[in-house]
């Protein structure tokens, strides 16, 4: 009998579950232990002529990449040709494109691989799924499948047209920069890739903590109301009056805004998750409660009391009266960069993303940064971002090369990814020479967003692709301590260009630097995790959307003070009533089913 | 003609320009203030400060719009497709709208034909089939997939040849009595006759050729190849970044209106200026007194 997938949930087991058991600390720590021993160089390292080097070390100024090992058996020989689908845009030097780049040049060397594109996309969602389902329609999978979205992996996996590679990546893959990157957190990376213990595919991770919010707050703002940094959820309704109340804000009287919200309560800007985690609720996720079901939060009492106090704040003016239209880039441009508002609680990332807007039209903004703030009861905790990706990097069935491209995968991650070896791209695509003294210009640090200037994504694989797939979790944070801890301690006169260029950044990228390093200190003390990890359930397709939107509108009502508090308790009646229950109870059987 | 109007009638018509110019004027708003946007700094311009005006006038944006090799290829590929594929369009439909407007006396099988095309006209194979018809004749990431696929726009024949009908019959009498082909009568009578039709399909192949987004998407299986507005779209529809993975680098792209706000106005530009030219020949009415009845 042919499986309804993905809607039989009994079937799929994302492997183990519980990240919590073990902390990614203890890994980290080993994998940092091992950036401490240089690479051996292999022999036939000398094969690769100089010029397809990455690195610069002819420059005065210029530092030396050191190559991983070639990996057993390469390059093959006779080369073998592989067709695969990316995500663009890239840009390119002159006469180089997708398939013949510096990447693919030394790849070709080391590996003996030549890619071929089958097909690529841009960022639109839309477009992927159409790219896809024209290729499924027309029997032309590519060998190599980049960043599939989940419905399409599920057809791919329900017409048995993706390879298991469990047997191969047991055998070939990298044991630190694949094995161990991707075991992270008892193999929470694999809720996907690996269908009833078997990998379908390899998992699309993104950086940790990469969505966890911290406060981000005007420092000028708060010395002119004479006030310090929040810790308390009370302390910053407090520090947000005043800035209301003192109209600190860029714009017509009364304009400023206390906090930025937007139209999700919780999202990856300008969030309130925060909030919520201060009285230990998360809409929207599944939690364990002390019988080790999973509940819904959103009908929980608890947010019922933190309807209360935003209802409240929203009365008093401290979120913008429209903010539950707004997208949260749009708080980002319109209440952040253009200064009507000067608290958000958003990512590490804020520092490049919305505050550098905010500083070129004030130039006399100054932004700080804290911890989230506690709750009543001292409890102070957020929404815990998965890195995990619901996309997934598939190969077509029957390809024969999965080995090859598992090599790869691993030298390349080991390239990028491990501080050591100074990969900082080629010259002319990655960075160049500024002048004669020696001062070279990182495009990554000065890069021409618009076109998507960036060698890494030339780079086929997850290693390389668009939309930050490396595989070890804490990259980001590796690379910012060892650029604290190694980098700085070299003497200023023996230090090469790119350390000059790095260790000389600007204060918001310092900033930045510090906040992620903060934010993945706290990842998982601070997280509250959505425990349910998997497809959709049965009820969940018929029901979700409606359950969803009604949540929404009641929120928003409650908030906005259309309907009193109390319509809470006929919501979460009618949520049970409308296929809550339903859901709740094959969420936990697959929730007890795969323990 | 009746001149001499009451003072309402006179009112009404001034109210009525009044509030037509200042409708003209909302049709026009949108594409001032992306001209401004497309001028100013990229701070202000996203912070969403610029309204008719710019703020920090700078050339910077189109500096860089003109420096993107993506861009330009795809500006490119798009003109190129105007150019090959608006020409393809009207040989094709003046080609097939003059036997089509014969009678059937004169042209046998016209009923059958005329059938055949409004099928077509009406029923398409469907996405997916037309897709591999297009890869089977290994059309993909060609100029041809996105000119031939739509090569003879039924719409525009059957405009053409209700155009040609209404061409005196004795114009046509006159020439072949001198002993004129159909060549002939089609080159010296009809198509000169016909120049007010023909401009406008024109101009309707060359804004549609233009406007075409969906078929770059489909058939250009690389996005190196995409034409204008195919790539326009992918940046301009903006990022749900709540369920894809976030690459803080590619998150700056979002705040780039003022490149986008440039993008748009370099992609308007070129179809703005062919509508002045074409406008000579709407002037109908040439055939006017050509015959004495």
């Amino acid at each position: 009998m042919k499986k309804r997938f993905p809607f039989d949930t009994s079937d799929l087991k994302p492997s183990r579950r519980d990240f919590m058991r073990l902390g990614g600390t203890s890994l980290a720590a080993a994998m940092m232990m091992r950036y401490g021993t240089l690479p051996l160089l292999a022999q036939g390292m000398g094969d690769i002529p100089a010029e397809l080097h990455p690195g610069s070390p002819n420059n005065p100024r210029g530092w030396t990449t050191t190559l991983p090992p070639i990996p057993d058996g390469m390059p093959v020989d006779p080369p073998v040709t592989i067709t695969g689908s990316r995500r663009g845009p890239w840009e390119f030097a002159d006469g180089d494109d997708i398939e013949n780049s510096n990447f693919t040049r030394l790849n070709a060397a080391v590996t003996g691989i030549i890619w071929k594109l089958a097909f690529s996309w841009t960022d639109n969602e839309e477009e992927v799924l159409q790219k896809y389902n024209l290729a499924i329609a027309g029997d032309d999978l590519p060998d190599f499948m980049e960043t599939v979205p989940l419905q399409i992996y599920a057809e791919l996996l329900e017409n048995d047209l993706l390879e298991d590679i469990t047997d191969v990546y047991d055998a070939v893959a990298h044991p630190v920069w694949l094995k161990d990157a991707w075991n992270f957190g008892n193999g929470v990376a694999w809720q996907y890739a690996e269908v009833n213990g078997r990998k379908m595919g390899l998992p699309h991770t993104e950086q940790a903590a990469q969505n966890d919010k911290l406060l981000w707050i005007r420092q000028d703002w708060l010395d002119a109301v004479g006030m310090s940094l929040p810790t308390t959820v009370d302390e910053l309704y407090a520090v947000a009056k005043a800035f209301v109340e003192a109209d600190l804000g860029h714009g017509p009287e009364g304009s400023t805004i206390g906090i930025a919200a937007a139209n999700n309560l919780v999202t990856w800007y300008s969030s309130l998750d925060p909030i919520f985690g201060a009285w230990g609720v998360m809409p929207g996720y599944w939690t364990p409660d002390e019988s080790g079901d999973l509940q819904y939060n959103s009908v929980l009492p608890e947010i019922k009391e933190v309807l209360g106090v935003l209802r409240q704040w929203y009365a008093e003016g401290i979120f913008a009266q429209d903010y539950f239209t707004l997208r949260p880039p749009q708080t980002a441009f319109g209440q952040i960069g253009a200064n009507t508002c000067g608290i958000t609680m958003s990512p590490a990332f804020a520092a490049l993303f919305g505050l550098p807007d905010s500083v070129t039209n004030d130039p006399s903004a100054r932004w700080t940064w804290g911890d989230i703030p506690a709750g009543p009861t001292g409890i102070k905790k957020k929404a815990w971002s998965n890195h995990v990706v619901d996309s997934v990097f598939c190969f077509r069935k029957g390809f024969e090369h999965v080995d090859l491209v598992l090599k790869q995968i691993g030298w390349w991650a080991e390239l990028l990814q491990n501080p050591e070896n100074r990969y900082h791209g080629f010259e002319g695509t990655d960075y160049y020479w500024r002048n004669d003294d020696g001062e070279v210009d990182s495009m990554g640090a000065n890069l021409d967003l618009a076109s998507g200037y960036d060698g890494n994504k030339h780079i086929w694989g997850p290693p390389g692709t668009n939309g930050s797939a490396l595989t070890e979790p804490r990259f980001e944070t590796n690379w910012i301590k060892h650029r604290r801890e190694v980098w700085a301690n070299i003497p200023e006169a023996e230090r090469d260009a790119y350390m000059d260029a790095f260790l000389g950044s600007d204060e918001l990228s310092v900033m930045w630097d510090d906040a992620n390093v903060f934010a993945v200190d706290r990842w998982e003390l601070d997280g509250i995790r959505n425990h349910f990890t998997t497809f959709p359930t049965r009820t969940m397709e018929l029901a979700l959307a409606s359950l969803n939107s009604l949540e929404a509108e009641t929120f928003v009502n409650i908030i906005t003070g259309q309907v009193s508090l109390d319509d809470f308790d006929s919501f979460v009646a009618d949520w049970k009533s409308g296929g809550g229950d339903a859901i709740t109870g094959e969420v936990n059987e697959w929730w007890h089913g795969q323990m | 003609m009746i001149r001499d109007r009451g003072w309402f009638s006179r009112l009404f018509d001034s109210f009525n320009y009044v509030f037509l110019a200042l409708f003209a004027l909302l049709c026009l708003a949108p594409m001032a203030h992306i001209f401004a946007v497309s001028l100013s700094g990229r701070a202000p311009a996203t912070a969403g400060f610029v309204s008719f005006w710019p703020i920090d006038f700078t050339l910077e944006n189109y500096q860089e719009v003109m420096g993107s090799r993506t861009f330009l290829r795809s500006f490119f590929i798009s003109v190129a497709r105007v150019l090959t594929g608006t020409s393809l369009n009207m040989v094709l439909i003046i080609l097939t709208a003059y036997p089509l407007s014969k009678t059937p006396r004169v042209f046998k099988g016209r009923t059958i034909f005329i059938w055949f095309f409004v099928f077509a006209m009406l029923f398409d194979g469907g996405l997916i089939p037309t897709f591999l018809v297009v890869r089977g004749l290994g059309l993909l990431n060609t100029l041809g997939a996105l000119i031939l696929p739509n090569a003879v726009p039924i719409f525009s024949v059957i405009l053409m040849m209700n155009f040609f009908r209404s061409v005196p019959r004795e114009l046509e009498e006159s020439a072949v009595i001198d002993g004129a082909s159909h060549w002939r009568v089609l080159w010296h009578i009809y198509i000169p006759l016909s120049l007010p039709a023909i401009a406008t399909l024109t101009l309707f192949a060359a804004v549609n050729h233009w406007n075409a987004w969906f078929d770059g998407l489909i058939y250009m299986t690389d996005a190196a190849n995409y034409p204008m507005q195919t790539f326009l779209r992918t940046i301009v529809v903006e990022l749900d970044l709540t369920n894809v993975g976030i690459d803080p680098r590619d998150l700056q792209r979002l705040s780039d209106r003022a490149i986008r706000g440039a993008q748009i106005i370099v992609a308007t530009v070129p179809i703005l200026v062919v509508y002045p030219f074409l406008q000579r020949y709407f002037i109908s009415g040439i055939k006017l007194g050509a015959v004495k009845e």
